[in-house]
């Protein structure tokens, strides 16, 4: 055997020893072994490339690492029942034995990413309720305040209703047109704020966040 | 109108050095010439949006991010295949790879981190430079953990320190609880590699679920410490709006004349018991904690060790024997409006050291940040 061939056998047994009894990467195991097993089994370097080229084993092994990165993340947003970040792992998942080359394994991944983090940005508008409970505390507390009643107008009408105008304007001048830059038919919708992700932000109990969802609305005018 | 430039810069800069980077390396052909095609829409669009946020929808909506990064490796593969089919072997393998590891050097230079980041792609070069064949290379880069270490792992590791002594100086628990957490879940996985550097897949997951997991904590943290600052506040200005002193104050002085000052004085007087008393149900609902439960909690106590609850130790006492009166339609007793009068006029109402750094916080910024950036944003003497 030449002495290039045998360094190149010791470099791919490195290879598949890295992924060796690591859970996280079984596919890339079973590929670089592959990998290895023709290179170890060719009588010179020549029949190795022919072997690697007939299997198409150079993008299998980019497949194989693909595999294994992406069904860890699927567990892991399965897990923490992050929805849509868990589109990005499905999709991947569901192209990622189609493709033949590694531009396309590239290419693919990178729309699904793409098209996912579009999804993600509109997603996190729906904490918008969480940034404005500061806010609707205030409209709250200054509406029930008891105050004698030459006060009442002040303070029980007059300064909540000048923070909802503020709160609509905002919402028009800047939320609305903000979203709607990434999708121009986005708008606001409530149920996503009982959804995990989101719920789980909030840190109040059901039936007063419930409360806090009727004067958002009447806040932002949606 | 065009986008800030140094924004925009901070994003374009990485594909105009990318688009570069194949120029001088020679590239041409259909997909590097999409490449250029899609850098001048980039800038172009930094011309035409007005703001960062509508540029950076733009080039995610249009799709212009990914055609980029696609045309990119097409162009590299591309230039792989024709160095690959070249005659000159493993030879020219090892030579081009050291070639784009010194160009990635040069790409780094104008970064924070840059002598941390170059120092394993240097030891990368000078292995590939000692004499030894491509495959040796390959494999010694391997078994050394050198592929890994060029991710930047050692930076990584620093960083989350950095972010944890930060935390220590800004007095942030759960930060500190969070930071930690991702420094042993790293260091774990680097005793288990066999190299000793993180698989920064591994870790990167890792730290995904330890920030998950605290979200929802800091944000309860961060309201609950809303929520009672608001209800101090009531009581602390109810109190002093009976005081003598409280027509010169800036809390009521009005400009327009002092019957605006004198009404400005009244409302607090009249309306904070009842605000105090709506504020105190939301605390209520939202936490099930009521007055009496502020000064033990751990959010009070954090607040009160990090110099951030500014009210001196009698004031704060005094605040709690005038929230027993501050109910609606109720005045304080006149002992307590004298008390409030005397530690006014001495200037007792606030703790010496409200606000201020520890000898401790200091180190902790002088750390991160150098004695220089101390002294520049504290003064010498501090």
């Amino acid at each position: 055997m030449e002495t290039r061939h045998q360094e190149y056998i010791d470099y791919y047994h490195v290879r598949m020893k890295k992924y060796e009894n690591n859970s996280l990467y079984p596919h890339s195991y079973q590929s670089e072994k592959e990998l290895y097993d023709a290179i170890a089994n060719s009588k010179d370097l020549e029949e190795f490339g022919r072997k690697v080229e007939e299997g198409n084993l150079a993008v299998e092994n980019a497949i194989a690492l693909v595999k294994d990165q992406e069904t860890a993340r699927k567990n892991l947003y399965q897990e923490l029942k992050e929805k849509i970040r868990l589109h990005a792992p499905l999709r991947i998942l569901d192209v990622v034995d189609t493709v033949t080359t590694d531009t396309e394994l590239v290419n693919s991944v990178s729309e699904i990413e793409g098209e996912v983090n579009v999804e993600i940005t509109l997603d996190l508008f729906t904490d918008q309720i969480y940034h404005d409970l500061m806010i609707l505390e205030e409209i709250e507390v200054y509406q029930k305040a008891e105050v004698p009643d030459e006060w009442k107008n002040e303070i029980n009408q007059e300064h909540p209703q000048d923070l909802i105008d503020q709160g609509r304007k905002d919402w028009m001048d800047h939320v609305l047109p903000n979203a709607q830059q990434w999708d121009p038919h986005w708008q606001y919708d409530f149920d996503l704020i009982w959804e995990d992700r989101h719920r789980r932000l909030i840190p109040i109990p059901d039936q007063v966040l419930k409360k806090r969802i009727e004067q958002f609305k009447s806040y932002r005018g949606i | 109108m065009a986008v800030d430039k140094a924004m925009a810069d901070a994003i374009l800069d990485t594909y105009r050095n990318m688009y570069r980077e194949m120029e001088e390396k020679g590239a041409a052909g259909e997909s590097f010439q999409r490449m250029g095609e899609t850098l001048f829409k980039m800038e172009n669009l930094a011309h035409e949006c007005s703001d960062i946020a509508s540029f950076s929808a733009k080039l995610t909506t249009e799709n212009l991010f990914i055609e980029f990064s696609n045309a990119y490796s097409e162009t590299m593969a591309d230039m792989m295949k024709g160095e690959y089919s070249a005659d000159g072997g493993d030879e020219l393998l090892l030579e081009k790879t050291l070639e784009s590891y010194e160009s990635s050097i040069k790409n780094l230079k104008g970064h924070p981190n840059y002598e941390q980041l170059k120092t394993p792609i240097e030891d990368l070069i000078e292995l590939g430079k000692s004499g030894i064949s491509y495959p040796v290379f390959l494999r010694t880069a391997e078994e050394k953990g050198l592929n890994k270490a060029m991710e930047g792992d050692i930076v990584v590791r620093e960083a989350i320190i950095s972010e944890k002594i930060f935390a220590e100086f800004m007095h942030l628990p759960l930060e500190v609880e969070k930071q930690k957490k991702i420094l042993e879940v790293h260091d774990a996985l680097v005793a288990r590699s066999p190299f000793k550097v993180a698989d920064s897949f591994e870790f990167g997951l890792e730290r995904q679920r330890i920030e998950w997991e605290y979200e929802p904590l800091i944000n309860h943290w961060h309201m609950v410490i809303r929520l009672w600052e608001k209800m101090l506040e009531n009581v602390y200005d109810w109190l002093d709006s009976y005081c003598s002193f409280a027509p010169h104050d800036d809390r009521w002085a009005d400009m327009r004349g002092s019957a605006y000052t004198m009404r400005n004085i009244k409302r607090t007087q009249e309306c904070n018991p009842g605000i105090l008393k709506a504020r105190e149900k939301i605390f209520q609902d939202y936490f099930q904690m009521s007055w009496d439960d502020i000064f033990n909690h751990e959010t009070f106590q954090n607040e009160y060790a990090a110099n951030r609850v500014w009210y001196s130790d009698e004031t704060l006492e005094l605040i709690k024997m005038a929230y027993n009166h501050c109910k609606p339609f109720k005045k304080p007793d006149k002992d307590l409006i004298h008390q409030a009068e005397v530690i006014y006029s001495q200037k007792r109402y606030k703790r010496p050291d409200a606000f201020k750094y520890s000898a401790e916080d200091k180190e902790k910024f002088i750390t991160l940040f150098g004695e220089d950036k101390w002294n520049e944003m504290f003064g010498k003497g501090y």
